[in-house]
């Protein structure tokens, strides 16, 4: 048996009395390693001090009394059901109010958002639909030459020579 | 039903039925290591006396949620720590003290008289009774959950797994808070266990 082997019977020791043959591995351990024995004799007295405590007085009508608070507990059950239903509808319902206003007011909301998208949509679609009749692109073809002209009319030679 | 089934956990599945007889059984036989739990830890009869009542009237509502492949005991026991640790905090935010605790400044008092049961010592066995008194009080001393860990290992034989289980931690650390216990006792008590007698140390 190693230290390791001795570690664990002293935790089973803890728990209940070692077996003959456990008893006589930790003897043998024991003898090779007497430093330790003083600590194990010790662990044996705790161990047998605690199998010794009292039993704490039961009263006699223990029993009695703990089916009695059950049949108390299972009778008053249905009634307490049907009042904590009650208590969490009037706990709830303020709250559920509330969220219903916040969900309406979103609805609302998101849909004044989608009308007003909607005439923004027509608006543009009447643009588009006035657009419809402009010249057709054959008329475009000179448009450079055409932009090249100049805007502003040129001198009117009567005119200047009636100023003279 | 399997033949392998714990027997307390076929008494549950007739307590999830309704069996109340099934459930007095289990009250009969649990309500000694549960009373032992709630005073050790709670070290106030009265009081004691109402969580462990109180641990079998949760048992019974909780009856459904009770799986068969748990160990009885353990759930039992982890509802009885539990109401127990409940208490304690209550206590803490009400430090209200119960008249009948002990008081760290009488160690010259004997701790509260037990009336006279048929499951405590005889008189006559004085110094066993003041060394278990020691022991008690030493006990009291410890950390809940070393001394939890201490009792529910030594006086219940629940294994290591399933005291870790109630302790709501590993099997390591549920090893280490024994083993830290019972030095601290070893270093109170070694002069009381060496002679074998209620002595005083020097």
């Amino acid at each position: 048996m190693n230290e390791f082997d001795y570690k664990l019977l002293l935790e089973e020791s803890w728990r209940r009395r070692l077996t003959p043959a456990e008893e006589a591995s930790v003897r043998a351990w024991l003898a090779q390693h007497p430093e330790s024995k003083a600590d194990w004799e010790l662990e044996g007295e705790l161990s047998r001090a605690l199998d010794k405590l009292p039993n704490v007085p039961v009263p006699s009508n223990f029993t009695a009394r703990v089916l009695a608070a059950v049949e108390r507990e299972t009778a008053i059950a249905p009634q307490r059901r049907v009042n904590g239903v009650a208590r969490f509808v009037r706990r709830l319902l303020p709250r559920v109010a509330v969220a219903a206003a916040v969900v309406a007011v979103g609805v609302l909301t998101y849909q004044e958002h989608r009308t007003a998208k909607r005439a923004e949509l027509v608006r543009g679609v009447q643009v588009v639909a006035g657009v419809s009749s402009l010249p057709s692109p054959e008329i475009l073809q000179d448009f450079d030459t055409i932009r090249q002209m100049p805007t502003t009319p040129g001198p009117d030679p009567e005119l200047i020579a009636l100023m003279k | 039903m399997s033949s392998n089934l714990d027997p307390d956990a076929a008494l549950m599945l007739r307590v999830k039925q309704g069996d109340t007889i099934a459930f007095t059984e289990l009250v009969e036989k649990y309500k000694q290591p549960v009373m032992n739990l709630a005073y050790r830890t709670v070290r106030d009869m009265t009081e004691a006396e109402d969580l462990a009542q109180n641990v079998f009237v949760q048992v019974y509502k909780s009856a459904s949620r009770y799986k068969t492949t748990a160990k009885f005991s353990t759930w039992l026991f982890t509802i009885a720590r539990n109401l127990c640790l409940n208490e304690i905090r209550r206590r803490s935010r009400h430090p209200a003290e119960s008249l009948d605790a002990a008081h760290p400044e009488q160690d010259d008092q004997p701790l509260q008289q037990f009336e006279d049961k048929s499951t405590f010592s005889p008189p006559e066995n004085v110094l066993q009774s003041e060394l278990a008194q020691q022991i008690d009080s030493a006990l009291a001393d410890l950390p809940e959950n070393q001394r939890s860990a201490i009792l529910l290992c030594r006086q219940e034989e629940l294994s290591y797994e399933e005291i870790a289980e109630v302790l709501g931690c590993s099997v390591s650390a549920t090893k280490s808070l024994i083993h830290r216990g019972r030095e601290t006792l070893k270093e109170r008590l070694k002069a009381y266990l060496r002679t074998g007698q209620a002595k005083k140390p020097d």
